[in-house]
């Protein structure tokens, strides 16, 4: 690109008009760090100074004006000028007017520039391109494993080699928590790149869509327990404390595991299956190689939406399984008015409370595994069903754990 | 077929020696997996406005190369300069300056599926500067136009051929007016007609915007029209196996391996 040592912002302003031609000075730095002016207010300018063309009693179907550029006080440029040129142009024709560009007045690269956008129009109409082929397929290049030669020899390297090989997915793990907390930190910073429409499509895929199959699951839930404690409390005639544990289990354990039971096998392998295929297709690498981490872009959106819906998920399971144990001791003489007296008892704020709180913790969990999962995939088709699995297996095992966690710090507590 | 460089790119020679330095300087890199070499020793540079070739057989190492180069992988030893500073040891925040000068297309195109093709062009403007929303339309649509997908800027990637996904990779990755441009198998999966029509419109981009190419590829064809200079990736000795303009590579090597890559096995 040509430099001129000049810094000022990028004007292009009429100087004349006459028999439809314009004379249009550009100065200024054009630069994509600087912006430049909008098309428009010199496609105005352009119309208004020509009302003879404008009131002529038989206008042309497309007037053509010639616009003949001063460079003079042009300083440097790149492609913000053959953009705005091109904007110009495209902006004059759904105008009804086509703009030519006398030739000389721009300097050559531009005129090059302008030319590379202009001589493939055609070939970009959607017409045109009817006909090309559908993508081929390609292959990734394999690593000659066999006839390779070692970097690391001898028993002690293979050894150190091989810890390192065991260890290395844990450090990748641990890195891949600390870049997650990195862009949670930027994300309250209001720095982070996240994308809020891909968010509200998750809140929709993880949260909105799950509404009938953990309605099913909880109620179905609710109405198992309520059987098992009906064949203890019956022996004893305590029929009337079925309702309450009932409504105790689903608070404070059964409906938020149910969720995230649901949430592990129906949210984490399409997350992982998601990433998984993007990395297949070098999309990961292209957010990388161009400066744009994927974690902000890719992973923020699909944790919070999790985080964001997880809370409403455990309420609504709560309900189903609360409905599914009234369809049993209803039956079984435990009349509803009991039983609201009877749940209304249990209804404290530590049971009402502590499934919530454990729901959004599972959802970080259920998240984080999720993507992990998705980043850390292989570079081949088995490899994403393998991450979907690992996804799926690795989230019901560590929400379990979490579970048990909880239970423990809630007793030492005594949060109850 | 191949024109020359323009003025803003040309390296001028004197004594072998290249006066202006080089856009990428490569020295004693040596590139592994899971602790095997793929190859090692590999020295050579990418002057200023120059198309160069890497080429080798499949599964040589080419694009693992590209990786290297565009900082996406770790060389085991050795180090990647870009414009004289030191790619492999660069902080964060200079690596992110560097990358802001790259423009990279992948083998499958690569382009983010979710999005329409304006807004894979607009993402890095986006990210990388403070241009309006208006600012960054019009910089894309133009950049679309460029590689001749007008009229396709709210299509999705799905919904386009391979060729044009290629093309749509290739005005992202000129969304930013990179200096160097990595191009990773551009004309893999194409038929010969489109493979010729994006050879040509490598060669426009860089007689126009003074852009430094380094394509990976293995396509005969392909080599012998674009580029200026190629180096080839021998998997006997695992290092460079050949490095020179591809004719005077073809006719006047002295590594065998090399002659016939590039005769297709023909003596």
């Amino acid at each position: 690109m040509p430099q001129k040592n000049q810094s000022s912002k990028p004007v292009a302003a009429l100087a004349a008009f006459d028999c439809a031609q314009a004379r249009v000075t550009l100065s200024g730095e054009w630069s994509l760090k600087n912006g430049f002016p909008a098309p428009d207010a010199l496609l105005h300018e352009i119309a208004s100074a020509r009302p003879a063309l404008a009131t002529a009693a038989e206008p042309a179907p497309a007037e053509v004006v010639t616009i003949a550029f001063d460079c003079a006080a042009l300083g440097r440029y790149d492609s913000s000028l053959p953009a705005y040129l091109h904007a110009l142009n495209e902006g004059a024709r759904r105008g009804g007017t086509r703009l030519a560009f006398a030739p000389g007045t721009l300097p050559d690269t531009i005129e090059r520039m302008l030319s590379l956008a202009t001589a493939r129009q055609g070939a970009g109409t959607p017409e045109a391109a009817a006909g090309e082929a559908l993508p081929g397929s390609s292959a990734v290049p394999g690593v000659r494993a066999a006839t390779a030669r070692h970097l690391a020899e001898g028993l002690f390297c293979r050894i150190g080699t091989a810890a390192a090989r065991m260890v290395r997915p844990w450090g990748d793990a641990l890195a891949f928590v600390g870049e997650t907390m990195t862009a949670l930190a930027n994300l309250a910073r209001g720095r982070a790149r996240c994308r809020f429409p891909e968010f509200w499509f998750f809140v929709q895929a993880c949260g909105v869509d799950a509404f009938p199959i953990i309605g099913l699951v909880s109620f179905l839930t609710g109405l198992i327990l309520a059987y098992v404690g009906a064949l203890q409390m019956r022996q004893v005639g305590a029929m009337i404390y079925v309702p309450g544990g009932v409504a105790i289990s689903m608070m404070r354990e059964m409906g938020v595991l149910m969720v995230a039971m649901v949430l592990c096998g129906r949210t984490a392998t399409a997350y992982a299956a998601q990433l998984g295929s993007m990395k297949v297709s070098e999309e990961m690498a292209a957010y990388r190689s161009m400066g744009v981490p994927p974690v902000e872009y890719l992973v923020l959106p699909r944790i919070l939406a999790l985080v964001v819906t997880i809370p409403f998920l455990t309420l609504y399971a709560n309900f189903f399984g609360i409905i599914g144990g009234l369809f049993v001791t209803t039956p079984m003489g435990v009349s509803l008015g009991q039983s609201y007296n009877m749940m209304a008892l249990t209804m404290t704020l530590p049971n009402f409370t502590s499934g919530l709180i454990k729901s959004v913790a599972f959802a970080m969990l259920i998240g984080w595994i999720g993507c992990h999962r998705g980043m850390a995939c292989g570079k081949s088709s088995e490899a994403v069903g393998d991450a979907a699995t690992s996804a799926a297996v690795l989230g019901i095992t560590l929400v379990i754990v979490a579970d048990a966690i909880f239970a423990v710090l809630f007793n030492i507590i005594d949060f109850f | 077929m191949r024109n020359n460089a323009p003025e803003t790119g040309a390296a001028n020679f004197a004594n072998g020696v290249p006066s202006v330095p080089p856009r990428v300087a490569v020295r004693g890199l040596t590139m592994s997996y899971d602790g095997r070499v793929i190859m090692g020793d590999l020295d050579f540079h990418v002057n200023p406005g120059e198309i160069f070739v890497i080429m080798g057989g499949s599964g040589c190492g080419k694009s693992t190369l590209l990786r290297h180069l565009v900082g996406l992988e770790t060389p085991a030893s050795g180090s990647i300069f870009f414009n004289g500073h030191d790619f492999t040891k660069a902080t964060e925040t200079m690596r992110n300056a560097l990358l802001r000068h790259f423009g990279v297309t992948w083998q499958n195109g690569a382009l983010w599926t979710s999005l329409t093709l304006l807004e894979n062009v607009s993402l890095p403007l986006r990210e990388h500067t403070r241009l309006s929303p208006r600012e960054i339309t019009d910089i894309a649509r133009y950049k679309l136009a460029i590689t001749g997908l007008a009229g396709f800027e709210d299509y999705m990637p799905a919904q386009i051929s391979g060729g044009m996904v290629k093309r749509a990779s290739l005005a992202r990755a000129l969304a930013l007016d990179p200096h160097t441009l990595f191009l990773d198998e551009p004309g893999a999966g194409l038929d010969p007609l489109t493979s010729r029509l994006l050879d040509d419109l490598l060669l426009q981009i860089r007689d126009s915007l003074g852009t430094t190419l380094v394509l990976v590829t293995h396509e005969l064809s392909s080599i012998f029209a674009i580029a200026d200079r190629a180096l080839f990736l021998d998997t006997a000795t695992r290092t460079v196996g050949g490095i020179g303009p591809p004719a005077e590579l073809r006719d006047h090597s002295p590594n065998p391996r090399l002659r016939r890559f590039l005769t297709r096995g023909t003596p």
